[in-house]
């Protein structure tokens, strides 16, 4: 128990990848839901789901970048190595996760 | 409690360390047995509960299949079998499967953290006896001929008044509701214990990785839960006082139910197959004699299955008329789930493939898991792909995956767990004469009964008939069906009479029998009410321990707390990621507080069933009372400083530190609470985008400058909870503060009442009305549960338990207000927005 603890915040990471995906999903459902009630263009819909799509995707890079892509921090010790392997993981399987299940969405019809 | 302290802590040998931790830890004989709060004696408790509700729900599964297995049959007609069929779901789902899991977590989670009980033993009991008396409820409806009767689903506008107009579904709004306030204490208590209250040592990174599986099932049901909760109170609302909600001829939408109810009923899947899976990564090392293959990439793939086990609730509803967009992205998310489900399977294959493995009675049933959940997993990635679920939806094939993937990913890992647990719950070990002629009947028999309902679905039988005619190829599928279903019950028969020959005959059990490496084996079998002599200090992976080595020396009292004091039931807090000791947590003991307040709390359902509203209202006042009288002799009113833990280290006690179990309950509660004011935002804004009949025909209006006054009375309140901890932390008097939050709390709520009472439209008269008259009841609650945490901070620092060391209660009430009052505003703000939103939908072209 030398090392330094890891601070209780870092685990927020955990849920950060993921829950960019759940906010991707309920923006996507939410713009769409909308922009079918209101009769928008089917390019408007289309434009701002990729939108919406593309700065989640934008948000994940930006943790990528600003926490991921550097090593552990070996002052937190195996339990900071840990958790920076999982949340690398969980930052990965929320990109593939966010774009296998909304990306082919802009290629369909909008709203029939 | 005892507000004394003994210098030096008592020592002995490892019998008379038993004997004095026993006498404080033990529950009473006789009556007193009432008041038990010990994990070990509740979690027992629970999982017979559960066993009694599994058995009641298959044989009401047993019932319908007699009814299915001819064509024509008169053996039930459509009421009863409507009634029967409803309660096989409602009873297996809600008052067996969760509650199974939850036993299951309240008996082995403390023992696999090397912690000797949970963080909040009184709420542990008070969930217990409110799953008892909730399942009561439903049960002696059934016996009454009242039972819920519109499958365990309730979709309205079936289950609205109109259609089913006795007390058929308020039976399982609020009986069900009440089992759900069992579920969510549970949840909040699982988090906080294995978050705060593992042994010393044991970081993140060691902790079993059945604690991971607790932790993110537990964080699954405190987001899963309420919008279920919200949805049942919506209709309940609807039904006793004609808020349309849900009547799509007053602007409401039956839809809105669906979306509430499978928010709910989809990670509820993954509810009760994450601990299931939990168990099977304990158990799997052991029987392959190597460690679990890919511990990371689990917890990985469960952080990644939480998440979008939520995301995918709309393939339920293939059906109902959503646009291709939707349906895809909802059909690419079904389908991408099966990916961290596979990486746990392959991660099992792997240790065994790694492994020696030894075959014995848990290891058929591992066996029988792999079989049935993997068709069942590969069904729901059929009925994921759109055209397919559009063929399949309402046939019997649904019926069949369901089961495969919730009976069978449930039944076959419970069992095995039954087997290899029962040494530790007992004490012997089992007789095996039945166990595997069991197992194969329930093998043989589960797949004949389910694995022909994927057939006679394709053939096009819908699911909830009570009967159908001669049609080619129905009649001999539903049959062997049946027969299949009196194989499968023979066999769960001889499981049952082998336990009790187990428990009646079978020998006494040496520590650790399967040799396994998990600190639930370092303790005496059956385990003490203490669990842990002394707490383990933990330098490994802990599911990598030599336990049967460990536990003479933990028995010795060597590890930390070995010792008894004071009569105090001790245990320790430590840091959540590096596990490090931290605080002294001294646990309450017994008392039948908890199930007083279960039984007012059931006199309040009781009363808002049978419509006796004011009696309701008086029970929940009640009820209110007794949570605040709960929190009276909570702590020590005394600051005790640094005390002696043992090896050489000392900890102030968790009343004296910032991070007490207390304060993360709090937290993960308006958790719970915010994921339910989410739906009631989401419910408001769907209705006011997919109900037709909108915009009603009276224009909406509120009093502006009142609902200001409210937002800023809820935000004065809040200010006062802040100028009472700083008053107490800087030695001064805290009570002027408090009265003041009081006060303006006070005439928050009136200003609310005013509010609701002039609504425009009227509540009854359209869903605007009502989902506005929803927002200012939940922000009236909201100031309501504030003002009781005035009240509890008033009588507590009138008795000493509060004082400039002692912060918590005011650090609750601070968080409490501050929540009520940022809620309050976005809840009042909402339905200011409401007139514009209105106008915004009549500009459409």
């Amino acid at each position: 128990m030398s090392a330094r603890p890891v601070p209780n915040h870092r685990l927020w990471f955990l849920v950060l990848g993921f829950g960019a995906w759940c906010s991707a999903l309920i923006t996507v459902y939410g713009l769409h839901s909308i922009g079918c009630t209101f009769f928008w263009s089917a390019d408007t819909i289309r434009l701002s789901l990729g939108l919406a799509i593309l700065a989640h995707l934008v948000l994940i890079g930006w943790l990528w970048r600003n926490y991921a892509k550097a090593p552990a921090d070996p002052a937190f010790g195996p339990t900071g190595s840990f958790l920076h392997w999982v949340i690398v993981w969980t930052l990965l399987a929320a990109v593939v996760t966010i774009v296998f299940t909304l990306g082919p969405t802009l290629l369909l019809t909008s709203c029939t | 409690m005892n507000t004394s302290i003994e210098d030096s802590p008592n020592r002995g040998t490892a019998i008379g360390l038993h004997r004095q931790l026993a006498q404080i830890w033990a529950t009473g004989p006789g009556l007193q047995r009432l008041a038990a709060v010990n994990h070990t004696v509740i979690g027992v408790r629970f999982m017979a509960t559960a066993f009694v509700f599994f058995i009641f729900g298959g044989v009401l599964g047993m019932l319908a299949r007699v009814q299915l297995a001819t064509p024509q049959a008169t053996f039930m007609d459509t009421e009863t079998y409507n009634q029967v069929f409803t309660m096989h779901g409602s009873m297996l789902l809600f008052l067996f499967a969760i509650p199974m899991v939850e036993g299951i977590a309240v008996y082995l989670t403390p023992k696999m953290l090397g912690t000797r009980d949970f963080a909040f033993p009184r709420l542990t009991a008070y969930g217990y006896w409110c799953y008892l008396f909730g399942g009561t409820i439903l049960t002696v409806a059934l016996v009454a001929g009242v039972a819920p009767n519109g499958g365990w689903f309730m979709y309205t506008p079936l289950s609205s008044n109109v259609y089913t107009p006795g007390i058929n579904a308020d039976v399982w709004l609020l009986g069900v509701t009440f089992v759900e306030i069992s579920a969510l204490t549970l949840a909040v208590e699982i988090i906080v214990s294995v978050l705060k209250m593992r042994a010393p040592g044991m970081s993140l990174d060691r902790m079993p990785i059945f604690g991971w599986y607790m932790l993110v099932t537990a964080l699954m049901m405190v987001v899963a839960f309420p919008p279920l909760i919200l949805g049942s109170i919506l209709l309940e609302t609807e039904r006793a006082f004609g808020l349309p909600f849900f009547d799509p001829t007053r602007g409401g939408d039956a839809l809105l139910w669906q979306h509430l109810f499978w928010l709910f009923g989809h990670p509820d899947v993954y509810i009760i197959f994450l601990p299931m899976a939990g168990i099977l990564s304990t158990m799997i090392p052991v029987f392959a004699n190597t460690p679990l293959v890919g511990y990371r990439a689990i917890v990985v793939a469960i952080i990644g299955l939480a998440f979008v086990s939520f995301g995918i609730w709309v393939h339920h509803m293939f059906t109902v008329g959503i646009p291709h967009l939707t349906l895809a992205f909802f059909s690419a998310g079904s389908a991408i789930v099966a990916m961290p489900t596979a990486v746990q399977l392959f991660a099992w294959l792997a240790t065994l493939a790694h492994g020696q493995p030894r075959w014995n009675v848990p290891m058929l049933y591992i066996f029988g898991f792999f079989s049935t959940f993997v068709i069942g997993g590969l069904t729901g990635v059929m009925l994921a792909m759109v055209p397919f679920d559009w063929q399949a939806h309402d046939t019997y094939f649904v019926v069949a995956h369901f089961h495969y993937v919730v009976a069978g990913a449930l039944a076959f890992p419970l069992l095995g767990a039954l087997y290899y647990w029962l040494p530790l719950l007992t004490g012997r070990t089992a007789v095996y004469r039945l166990s595997i002629p069991a197992f194969w009947l329930i093998f043989v028999g589960f797949n004949l009964t389910f694995f022909l309902m994927h057939l006679v679905g394709l053939l096009g039988m819908p699911r909830r008939i009570y009967t159908y005619p001669v049609v080619e190829g129905w009649v001999w599928l539903n049959l062997l069906s049946s027969v299949g279903g009196f194989i499968m019950t023979i066999g769960f028969a001889m499981v049952v009479i082998d336990l009790i020959a187990q428990i009646r005959y079978g020998r006494r059990a040496r520590r650790d029998p399967w040799k396994a490496a998990t600190l639930e084996w370092a303790m005496p079998i059956p385990p003490p009410p203490y669990a842990f002599a002394s707490l383990p200090s933990i330098n490994t992976r802990a599911d990598r321990i030599a336990a049967s080595e460990l536990a003479p020396s933990l028995a010795r009292g060597e590890g930390y707390l070995g010792f008894a004091r004071n009569g105090w039931q001790e245990t320790l807090g430590v840091h959540i990621t590096s596990g490090e000791p931290e605080q002294l947590i001294v646990l309450p003991r017994a008392t039948y507080l908890p199930l007083w307040t279960a039984l007012c709390t059931c006199a309040a359902v009781l009363a808002m069933l049978f419509k006796f509203y004011f009696l309701a209202l008086l029970m929940t006042l009640v009820v209110a009372g007794l949570f605040v009288r709960w929190g009276q002799n909570a702590g020590h009113s005394l600051d005790y400083g640094s005390l002696p833990i043992g090896r050489g280290l000392s900890l102030p006690p968790h009343t004296e530190v910032a991070s007490a179990p207390p304060w993360w309950a709090l937290i993960f509660t308006l958790v719970a609470d915010g994921t339910l004011f989410t739906s009631l935002v989401f419910g408001v804004l769907y209705l006011w985008i997919s109900a037709p009949n909108w915009p009603p025909a009276m224009t909406p209006m509120t009093n502006l400058p009142l609902a200001l006054i409210s937002v800023a009375a809820l935000f004065v309140a809040a200010g006062g909870a802040r100028g009472s901890l700083r008053a107490q932390a800087g030695g001064r008097a805290p009570q002027a503060w408090i009265g003041l939050a009081a006060l303006v709390l006070l005439a928050a709520i009136g200003a609310v009442v005013v509010l609701i009472g002039n609504v425009i439209p009227h509540p009854r008269e359209h869903a605007l009305g009502a989902t506005a008259a929803a927002l200012f009841g939940y922000v009236i609650l909201h100031a309501g549960i504030g003002l009781l945490f005035l009240l509890s901070n008033f009588m507590r620092l009138a008795t000493g338990f509060v004082s400039p060391q002692r912060l918590i209660d005011l650090r609750l009430t601070r968080l409490w207000l501050d929540y009520t009052a940022l809620t309050g505003a976005i809840a009042i703000g909402l339905v200011l927005a409401l007139p514009t939103l209105v106008g915004i939908l009549g500009m459409r072209p």
